[in-house]
């Protein structure tokens, strides 16, 4: 579904590609292979070793429920994956992975474990804090999905970050970086790809 | 030199210095102020009456060089819980207050007539002062004012005018070592503070310091402690996004009480979410960490500017911003900053007074999500004392009974916090059970592991639950004791290196060989005396239970309820 949709390719100056990875906490689609586990999955984004997913991923949450068993495989037509750093409080060591405290999350909020169909699916990925930082300028830099509106909201919240880029391509075609965002909104679906410029 | 007892009477406009009853001498902190108030104030007296006490007391290790041992605690009994209290802050006036060699201030009595006073602290102890100049006046101007009429290195206790109108979300706010506010919040400590028309207190330990008996193992006990807090990759997180991290990762539990407990997750959460606010700080020249005292070394405080990069507020914490945002549906972080700021010059405690507002959103005083109104009834209301200003500066519960709404999220009176328990039950038995009201700090994920209180019945069941929260606030009201900062949890939890260098460091300083057993008692000790001490004021069984909306109504997404006995629940006291 994803690749099928409009490119939205931009360049941005090389200092400010951290501020675009806050757009990933709204969550953005990846397209994938179905019934694969949340291990693999996450295996096959930019940068996300083993070494990675076991340490620094410390709280994931699929379709709202926290995981802590990496071979749960993807499960919903539309799973939605939420990955982040170890987190404070009493909450962050109740979520965290295979935490004594996993005893104190609430009954029924688990999700059940079925195999689900091998079609393809399109996941919705949120990257949240530290893990957005350090593996978010990857990703949007091989490209995810979302909607035209999604990207025009967060430029319009972070207008300064209008400057910061060096060029728009939609579809095709270069578009002026000061007034391209209203040809967002009326695109449903984009595959957005944003990379340094390192010119 | 030994440590003191500074007691005030206002009364009698009298001050003594006095030695520490043996039976006071192990504690500091929380487990100190919950033994003073247990022991001098009568249980069943009026919290804003001359009976009642304000104690104030740095913790074991406070005014040492130890990493992040800055809070101070205070405590009295609860003008808005009627419990008895503690609640804690940063600020410069813990590590302050312990190099005057004071282990405790208990402020008493309440003066004849209309006199406000300032009250001077130094080695040699306190004297009162009529302060004619800075009552009624704001906490910022007061800030301003002292810093010309007091020397910079000075601390300052004070109370804005949410204290001085005797308002029960009132809070006792604490300077910073950058002239800005720390607040201990909860509990309408600060109506306390003005029933006995103290305005503000300073601090001047002139040359004093804090004697170390075997300074060699202080140091290297501090040495191991600081690189496992440093380390500990919560600590790296919350040096960057601070506590509003957790924003984004408690919407997408459902756990994110909405427009007054009524959904788990918020639309906005992206619009004020820790990653968000980073942002905003970079891009405004503000500071994205930021210690609340000297000797901090996870700095999860922040400076956040407005858009005209202007100072805003500092210590914005997860718990204000989902108050003000979240639940009365706010989305706009700089309305939510406005609000902060506003609430700190007044001198209010951000949660209670704005899980208020969200109720009186509910009762339809003002709109979910209209951000601009809760600045202009903080200013126009609560600040001059109107009728409905009143009713929302005294919290919640005072809130829903002045408008007859039944979604009233207490416990003791005392506004739940930024965690749904539906959808996050861990959280809701600390609520219940807890001696002082709803409060998320009094069970943090503190060591039980290495404490061996890790519990004993099948984890699984709701008994095994409940033993499992007793043993996090045992563990928790003994941290509180020494001074340090909760957010020495996580590294407790994970480095085994880490509390034994915190017990070597208390040993250190006093000469003492305490073990982790008597840590575990000292937590027992203090749970103890402070639910006798509510016992005797009137408090049953009945009182820990939350409010019973959460047994019926179920929480959206997950569409959980809270389903625990209340026998269940009373198995918390079964030590
Ligand atoms: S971690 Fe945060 S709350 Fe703790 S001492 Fe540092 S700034 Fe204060």
């Amino acid at each position: 579904m994803t690749e099928a949709s409009p490119v939205v390719e931009i360049k941005v100056h090389a200092d400010s590609i951290n501020r675009y990875s806050t757009l990933l906490q709204m969550g953005v689609d990846i397209e994938t292979q179905g019934a694969i586990s949340i291990g693999t999955f996450l295996n096959r984004l930019p940068g996300f070793t083993a070494d990675y997913i076991n340490n620094r991923v410390q709280t994931i949450f699929l379709n709202g429920s926290a995981i802590d068993d990496l071979q749960k495989p993807l499960t919903g037509s539309r799973p939605v994956l939420a990955i982040s750093a170890a987190m404070p409080g009493l909450a962050g060591a109740i979520f965290r992975r295979n935490s004594l405290h996993a005893v104190l999350r609430s009954d029924g909020v688990d999700i059940s474990v079925s195999a689900g169909s091998a079609e393809p699916v399109a996941v919705t990925l949120k990257l949240f804090n530290m893990i957005a930082q350090e593996k978010g300028a990857d990703l949007l830099a091989r490209g995810v999905g979302c909607t035209g509106t999604q990207l025009a909201l967060f430029l319009t919240d972070n207008l300064e970050l209008i400057s910061t880029i060096t060029q728009v391509i939609l579809a095709g075609q270069h578009l002026d970086r000061s007034d391209f965002i209203k040809h967002l909104h009326r695109l449903d679906a984009i595959f957005l790809i944003i990379r340094k410029d390192d010119v | 030199m030994a440590d003191k007892i500074f007691r005030i009477n206002m009364t009698t406009l009298s001050t003594t210095v006095e030695d520490i009853p043996p039976a006071w001498a192990g504690h500091g902190g929380r487990g100190l102020t919950s033994t003073i108030v247990a022991a001098e104030v009568p249980p069943t007296c009026h919290p804003l009456g001359p009976n009642n006490k304000l104690v104030i007391a740095p913790g074991l290790l406070s005014g040492t060089p130890a990493a992040n041992s800055g809070r101070l605690s205070i405590g009295a009994k609860s003008p808005l819980t009627g419990t008895i209290k503690e609640s804690n802050a940063g600020g410069t006036a813990a590590q302050l207050l312990a190099r005057c060699g004071c282990k405790a201030i208990i402020l008493e009595g309440c003066p004849a007539g209309d006199s406000w006073y300032n009250l001077a602290v130094n080695p040699d102890g306190v004297t009162i002062n009529i302060e004619s100049d800075l009552a009624g006046k704001g906490n910022f101007e007061l800030i301003n004012t002292l810093a010309n009429r007091l020397s910079s290195k000075q601390g300052i206790i004070t109370i804005g005018l949410a204290g001085e109108m005797k308002m029960t979300a009132a809070n006792i706010s604490i300077k910073d070592p950058d002239g800005h506010l720390r607040s201990a919040g909860r509990g309408g400590l600060g109506a306390v503070m003005g029933s006995k028309r103290v305005k503000f207190i300073s601090i001047d330990p002139k040359d004093g310091k804090v004697a170390i008996a075997d300074p060699e193992k202080f140091k290297a006990a501090n040495k191991i402690f600081s690189k496992a807090l440093v380390d500990h990759p919560v600590s790296q997180g919350l040096g960057q996004y601070g506590t509003n991290v957790l924003v984004n990762i408690i919407n997408e539990s459902g756990g994110l009480p909405t427009r007054n407990f009524t959904a788990g997750q918020f639309a906005g959460h992206d619009k004020i979410s820790g990653e968000t606010m980073y942002d905003k700080i970079m891009e405004r020249g503000g500071k994205p960490k930021h210690g609340c005292h000297p000797g901090c070394v996870i700095q999860c405080s922040q400076i956040y500017n407005d858009i005209n990069k202007n100072y805003k507020t500092s210590g914005f914490e997860y718990e204000s911003i989902w108050a003000m945002g979240a639940d009365c549906g706010v989305d706009n972080l700089d309305h939510i900053a406005e609000a902060d700021s506003l609430m700190d010059d007044l001198g209010l405690d951000t949660i209670e007074t704005s899980v208020a507002m969200g109720v009186a959103m509910e009762a339809g005083v003002l709109a979910f999500g209209d951000g601009a109104g809760i600045c202009r009834i903080l200013k126009d209301e609560v600040g001059k004392g109107t009728g409905l200003g009143r009713i929302i500066g005294g919290g919640a519960a005072s809130v829903g009974r002045a408008f007859g709404v039944t979604r009233v999220p207490v416990v003791k009176n005392q506004a739940i916090p930024a965690y749904d328990p539906r959808s996050i039950k861990g959280m809701g038995i600390t609520y219940a059970t807890s001696t002082q009201g709803a409060d998320h700090t009094m069970g943090y994920s503190v060591a039980t592991n290495i404490l061996k209180v890790g519990g004993s019945v099948d984890p699984l069941s709701k008994v095994g639950q409940v033993e499992l929260s007793r043993n996090l606030q045992i563990a928790t009201a003994a941290i509180d004791s020494t001074g340090m900062c909760l957010f020495i949890a996580f590294a407790a939890l994970d480095d085994t290196t880490c509390l034994p260098a915190l017990i070597d460091m208390i040993n250190a300083r006093f000469g003492i060989n305490l073990t982790g057993d008597d840590v575990v008692n000292l937590g027992k000790y203090i749970l103890k005396t402070e639910k006798a001490f509510n016992e005797a004021a009137g408090f049953t069984k009945a009182d820990d239970r939350l409010p019973e909306f959460f047994n019926y109504e179920p929480l959206p997404p997950h569409n959980v309820v809270w389903d625990f006995t209340g026998e269940e629940i009373d198995s918390f006291w079964n030590f």
